[in-house]
């Protein structure tokens, strides 16, 4: 049984169809990039795996079921946006996530936190955006999910952050679970991608693995995706 | 997990602000009971008394609509707006998650309700006075059940003021993008919609029993008025209508809210 | 292990490659045990399916071989790296000679100058 699976996804927003019939599956144990241009439907995709967007038509199916709290304790979503509650601090959202999620690894967490230099005393609106990007991201890791989707995990970060996203994510690696990353930075993430889903207006424009398509096209998928989507 | 979801609400809602007014407010109502006792010695204590007791009035008032606003603000924010991202993904079922949010907007009502109460006992039942009156009103019949019903009342009318704006804000952000013109649209008619309906019933009921009849087209004083069966059965009624209108208040707003969200 | 890629060729393709060097020139020892799939991937920086697939060719081509349950060593068979060490070999030589003549040298043109950087 597939992880994730989209069937005939639309989603409308007034006039405009965001999302038109997506068929998608997410198989297990994979690392895989959702790349499309700004606008293309990556993040309204993604908020329908997480269940913050009603469909206008088809289903997100998890595991075989529809989306409800027994998905929601399997997957691990970073969005691009800050969530938290700006008045709690960070040991009291470190609580919070513990006392919902029965898989959340506090000391983990709390390890990272510290490799970060993150006092966890401190109030959440006091943090930097990058600290809080990065909070965020100690928070999602420290979940044992079976999915984890980030929703442009690299975008306005510095490179060594970004090597250090990059390699959180690495070491997170589990057989039985995937991980779905959304971005437009496509050359700096790449080269750890199993498989590539290639989106545009609101349309799947093509789904195959990494290094296949380098393959056949003979270059990197940077390249390509320029060359496709060429404006 | 409803309970620990609205530990969280509770915390946001009542927090330090409303902890703070209504320490404010029993001090208030205690400086005003206070001052009532020395009014006598001289004018100026007695202006401080009328001050404070104004002042407790206000204050009485403005915490419930505090209470009010916060409970709505959270409900808003936690689940529209930007920590909503968090809320609706927590391995919570939907409809749970409406209901901690519901409950806990009406327990901090309860809890402002309790304060302003609190204080007025404190200004007024303290008063040898006011308390001899009460005394003697205590030993007719009937008027701890009115008294109580009268309570009940005030309570489901709040209830029934926190579920209208709860269902407009449901409402709102369904039909009409979560713009807020629109779901203070939606709560005011929902409200006088379901006020109406209540009354018209109770009229209506009303029509059964001539006495209950007169009772409401006609004229009474006060005193008058706690000593008749007719206003008891009135309450009563009225207090199980609401009961009934909050509760379909409740079940509507739920069963709309489950249907689906569109997080901005 | 220089574990630099560039985008353009399939990743595991290239960690085969580096793989393959690592091994030639004695990175790893013949018959020494290797760092698991995942601390492999982690020190190359790649997705660790991608290292698994890259170990797996390198298993077909008989460099390296699984122990079930100790792991993945590097061959004892001298024969098979020095193998390797020589389809390496011509890999570079013939680069050497394609760039060369690109630069307009013959290929026996190309030799000569090579013997004499190297006498150098």
């Amino acid at each position: 049984m597939s992880l994730l699976e989209c069937k005939h996804l639309s989603k409308r927003f007034g006039n405009t169809m965001a999302l038109q019939d997506v068929n998608l599956t997410l198989p297990r144990g994979r690392i895989i990039g959702l790349l499309g241009k700004n606008g293309a439907g990556k993040t309204t995709l993604i908020k329908l795996m997480n269940d913050l967007l009603t469909p206008t038509g088809g289903t997100v199916l998890f595991e075989g079921a529809p989306l409800g709290a027994e998905s929601k304790q399997a997957i691990a979503y970073l969005p691009e946006r800050t969530y938290l509650e700006r008045s709690m601090t960070v040991a009291q959202t470190l609580r919070y996530f513990a006392t919902f999620y029965t898989s959340f690894d506090q000391e983990k967490a709390q390890r990272l936190l510290a490799d970060l230099d993150l006092r966890e005393d401190a109030r959440i609106s006091t943090l930097s955006k990058g600290m809080q990007e990065k909070l965020q991201l100690v928070l999602v890791m420290s979940r044992k999910a079976k999915l984890y989707i980030l929703d442009e995990p690299l975008g306005g970060v510095d490179p060594a952050t970004r090597d250090y996203i990059l390699d959180t994510i690495l070491q997170n690696f589990a057989e039985d679970a995937s991980v779905l990353l959304s971005t437009h930075l496509i050359a700096d993430i790449e080269r750890i991608l199993d498989d590539v889903i290639l989106i545009d207006k609101g349309q799947i424009a093509e789904e195959a693995s990494a290094d296949e398509l380098r393959t056949r096209e003979g270059c990197a998928i940077d390249d390509y995706f320029r060359r496709r989507f060429k404006c | 997990m409803l309970k620990k979801l609205m530990r969280y609400d509770l915390q946001w809602i009542i927090g330090k602000v409303l902890s703070y007014y209504s320490a404010a407010t029993l001090l208030i109502a205690l400086l005003a009971r206070v001052f009532h006792a020395l009014s006598s010695q001289a004018f100026f204590l007695h202006l401080l008394e009328k001050i404070f007791s104004g002042a407790f009035i206000s204050c009485g008032i403005a915490i419930l609509i505090n209470a009010l606003m916060r409970s709505l603000v959270c409900f808003r924010s936690t689940l529209y707006g930007d920590p909503s991202y968090l809320t609706h993904t927590l391995p919570i079922k939907r409809r749970t998650v409406f209901t901690a949010k519901a409950l806990s907007g009406t327990v901090s009502l309860m809890f402002a309700l309790a304060v302003s109460a609190l204080g007025l006992a404190i200004t007024v039942l303290t008063r040898a006075d006011v308390w001899e009156k009460a005394k003697e009103l205590l030993r007719q019949r009937g008027t701890v059940s009115t008294l109580l019903l009268i309570c009940a009342a005030v309570v489901l009318q709040l209830v029934e003021m926190h579920f209208s704006a709860v269902f407009g804000l449901v409402l709102g952000h369904r039909r009409e993008k979560g713009r807020i013109p629109f779901s203070i649209l939606y709560s005011v008619l929902i409200y006088f919609a379901v006020s109406a309906v209540v009354t018209g019933l109770l009229f209506a009921l009303s029509l059964l029993k001539p006495e209950v009849h007169a009772l409401l087209t006609q004229p009474l004083s006060t005193q008058e008025m706690f000593k008749m069966e007719e206003m008891r059965f009135l309450l009563a009624v009225g207090t199980v209508l609401y009961l009934l209108a909050d509760s379909g208040l409740f079940l509507a707003a739920r069963h709309v809210f489950c249907k689906g969200v569109d997080v901005e | 292990m220089n574990f630099q890629f560039d985008n353009e060729r399939p990743i595991y393709l290239q960690v085969v490659d580096t793989l393959r060097r690592s091994i030639v020139s004695k990175q790893f020892l013949p018959g020494e045990r290797l760092p698991s799939v995942r601390d492999l991937a982690l020190q190359a920086k790649v997705n660790p399916n991608t290292m698994q697939k890259a170990l797996s060719e390198l298993e077909s081509a008989g460099l390296i071989f699984t122990e079930r349950t100790s792991g993945k060593f590097v061959t004892r068979d001298e024969a098979a790296i020095a193998e390797a060490r020589r389809s390496l070999a011509n890999e570079v030589a013939r680069r050497y000679l394609h760039e060369m003549e690109g630069l307009g040298f013959s290929a026996e043109a190309a030799a000569d100058y090579l013997t004499e950087e190297a006498d150098k």
